[in-house]
């Protein structure tokens, strides 16, 4: 009798535990998704990245896509430089997003980089002398929408 | 026969013993539990106050962008990709001296309930042609969707642009 009371309270008390065990394990996967998967470091990535051209680029000039779904802005490529002779072009591509980085006059491509995958969407809109981009991040299990808005510093 | 029985008969574990194994047992895994739910706790405090911070250097590069002009209104620039909305009051506390813009409330909507920030923007004239930009955002630690009573957390941050 005392060995099934003892079990019942054992199976009692086994099971409860194992409830936070289990609900504990699953808030932890959530969180350390949350922060380690590649949807949020693609996030972290992709704003940095638009915040330092952004900060770098012209304010006398900003090109949006018809659908604001690219940007293309203009920059001083060294501190001898009189006019503005760089620009900076971000573009989603095969689920990609893009910044290709080239000289003006002649109009010449010196690179393209790849900023983040698992991009699902990406839209640019102007605001006086600040430009928002919101990008939708998807890898199948996890998404993540990035709204970031940027000022133009440079002359 | 006594020799024989006394051969079969096997020490066993006892009752008191395999309970204390269990009490032992169970020890190690509340501790590790603990450890784990702390974790994720603080992992989601950590990804509240990154968020807020976001939210405030959103606002400010959005204001900023034109120039830290006195009618603008986040809500016509942002809602239609972010949730934000006018607030009813002040949560998020104002610099004394600064002109209050306005109040607004941002819902992010996450896999595990909606977060509540309450931004207050205000602003400030240093001198001819120089406007300080001040955007407070507060939010509640405990709770996911709180009511405003329930803030106890704020982020704030300043940024300077010129006016023309």
């Amino acid at each position: 009798m005392e060995l099934m009371i003892t079990a019942v309270i054992m199976v009692i008390v086994g099971l409860a535990i194992g409830v936070v065990i289990v609900d504990g394990q699953s808030s932890w996967n959530t969180m350390y998704d949350r922060i380690n998967s590649d949807v949020a470091s693609d996030g972290y990535v992709a704003r940095k990245k638009f915040d330092a051209v952004m900060r770098r680029a012209s304010r006398e000039r900003t090109v949006l896509g018809g659908e604001g779904d690219w940007l293309e802005v203009y920059y001083y490529a060294d501190d001898d430089s009189v006019t503005v002779d760089r620009y900076a072009r971000f573009y989603v591509s095969d689920g990609d997003l893009n910044l290709e980085l080239g000289q003006l006059e002649p109009r010449v491509t010196l690179g393209v980089e790849t900023v983040c995958g698992n991009v699902s969407g990406c839209t640019f809109k102007q605001a006086g002398q600040s430009v928002q981009m919101i990008l939708t991040l998807d890898n199948g299990t996890q998404a993540n929408t990035v709204v970031s808005s940027a000022v133009t510093h440079n002359q | 026969m006594v020799g024989q029985a006394k051969r079969n008969r096997r020490r066993g574990v006892s009752l008191v013993g395999t309970l204390v194994a269990v009490v032992i047992l169970l020890i190690a895994l509340i501790g590790t539990s603990s450890f784990r739910y702390y974790a994720a706790l603080d992992g989601r405090r950590a990804d509240a106050q990154t968020t807020a911070a976001r939210i405030a250097l959103m606002l400010c590069e959005s204001w900023g962008g034109l120039n830290g002009d006195e009618t603008y209104n986040p809500v016509t620039h942002l809602s239609s990709d972010l949730g934000i909305t006018a607030g009813s009051s002040t949560v998020a506390a104002k610099p004394s001296d600064f002109n209050l813009l306005g109040a607004y409330t941002v819902l992010f909507d996450d896999d595990r309930g909606v977060n509540k920030y309450m931004a207050t923007l205000s602003w400030k004239d240093l001198q001819p042609g120089l406007r300080a930009l001040n955007v407070n955002v507060a939010w509640a630690q405990r709770e996911q969707v709180v009511s405003d009573s329930g803030v106890d957390r704020s982020f704030s941050l300043t940024m300077y642009t010129l006016t023309w």
